[in-house]
């Protein structure tokens, strides 16, 4: 029998619907605190078929995927698309270079070359993001300069390293919502239409979600920045523009606790199905 | 790993307020749950004895997220 290992830290809903799934198909799981793992190459137990990584830490479930790819273990996400989806940066960089549509950005790393980059970018508003956030946090939507200069002024004296470099998009006027879409490999399998009255439509911050159709022009974008990022199970988040749809970013650890119900797509199952296609000998 | 016994109603007390917290059917090690009285966030660390292990869960951070 084939056995999944799930690679967790803090346990959310979305581990634990995907633990119910593998359990109702009777699939042997594997659950594994990577807080608790010696990645020792030497005497690491491989002891499963492929590897699902679940953890909530970035950076900690990054160690492990190029870890378990080191030792040839089958896991999901790969290295390569960890690396695409974990920087926004990097995201935007090969959505870019693949010709996927995706808003207008730059990075830079002082005020004068920020102010620069607003001009290129068409100017004021812009969102100004830390590239290795998530869930809405540290976003800004700037105005003006002055907010400009006072925002990136508290980054320099109380951020970190990475939020010193800034990553500056443009502020796409979207209507009221975004879209985000569940592919795995290049396969759009559903997706939803997130509302919110505030212009940070995230459902970890409180915005609703409505099942969205698929169309045409959805699945041939997401399949395309799939293809961009290196193909796996993804979310894809995507703007409604007159110009068509445009991919704001690729998650790699996709979150999805509101999104089956609206969609009535089993998302924690297919998750579990798109893993055991990829066990050791299957592939 | 599963704490499943189904028939027994697991409880645990919160480590901030000493309440009596009474975590939904099947807790998962690492899961989250608020504390019904002092909000903590909480998190379950196993179980001893036929209870639920709590502890005070860990702050967000930087690099967390999807
Ligand atoms: N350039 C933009 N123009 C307009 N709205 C934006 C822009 N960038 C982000 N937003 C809004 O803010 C929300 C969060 O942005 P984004 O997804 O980039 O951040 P995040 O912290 O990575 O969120 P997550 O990873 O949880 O999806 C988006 O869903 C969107 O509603
Ligand atoms: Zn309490």
């Amino acid at each position: 029998m084939t056995v999944l290992a799930v690679f967790h830290s803090t346990v959310r809903l979305e581990e634990k619907l995907l633990l119910e799934a593998a359990r109702t198909k009777g699939v042997e799981v594997r659950l594994r605190d990577i807080r608790e793992e010696v990645l020792d190459p030497r005497s690491f137990p491989l002891d499963f078929d492929v590897a699902l990584e679940r953890s909530v830490s970035t950076v900690k479930g990054d160690y492990l995927i190029a870890f378990l790819e080191s030792l040839g273990a089958p896991v999901i996400n790969t290295a390569a698309v960890a690396r695409a989806c974990g920087d926004k940066f990097q995201t935007s960089l090969l959505l870019e270079r693949a010709g996927v549509p995706t808003p207008r950005f730059a990075l830079a790393f002082g005020l004068e070359p920020a102010r620069a980059a607003v001009a290129r970018l068409g100017g004021y508003p812009v969102v100004v993001k830390p590239p290795l956030g998530s869930w809405g946090r540290l976003l800004a939507k700037i105005n003006d300069d002055d907010a400009l200069e006072a925002v990136l002024e508290h980054k320099d004296v109380l951020g970190t390293p990475p939020q010193k470099a800034f990553y500056i998009q443009e502020f796409v006027r979207k209507p009221g919502r975004d879209v985000r879409a569940f592919v795995f490999g290049r396969e759009t399998r559903c997706a939803i239409a997130r509302e919110s009255a505030h212009w940070i439509t995230n459902t970890a911050r409180g915005g609703s979600a409505r099942n969205y159709p698929l169309t045409a022009e959805l699945r041939d974008v997401c399949a395309r920045a799939a293809a961009a990022v290196g193909e796996g199970l993804l979310a894809v988040d995507l703007f409604e523009t007159p110009d068509g749809l445009t991919v704001n970013e690729v998650n790699h650890t996709m979150e999805f606790r509101n999104s089956e119900m609206p969609t009535g797509y089993p998302i924690a199952g297919a998750v579990v199905d798109y893993a055991l296609a990829r066990a050791k000998g299957r592939a | 790993m599963s704490m499943t016994q189904p028939e027994i109603l697991v409880r645990g007390t919160c480590p901030v307020c000493a309440a009596d917290v009474v975590p939904a059917a099947r807790p998962e090690e690492s899961e989250l749950l608020p504390c019904p009285e002092c909000r903590t966030m909480l998190v379950v660390d196993g179980t001893a004895g036929g209870r639920v292990v709590l502890s005070e869960a860990p702050r967000i951070e930087e690099d967390w997220g999807e």
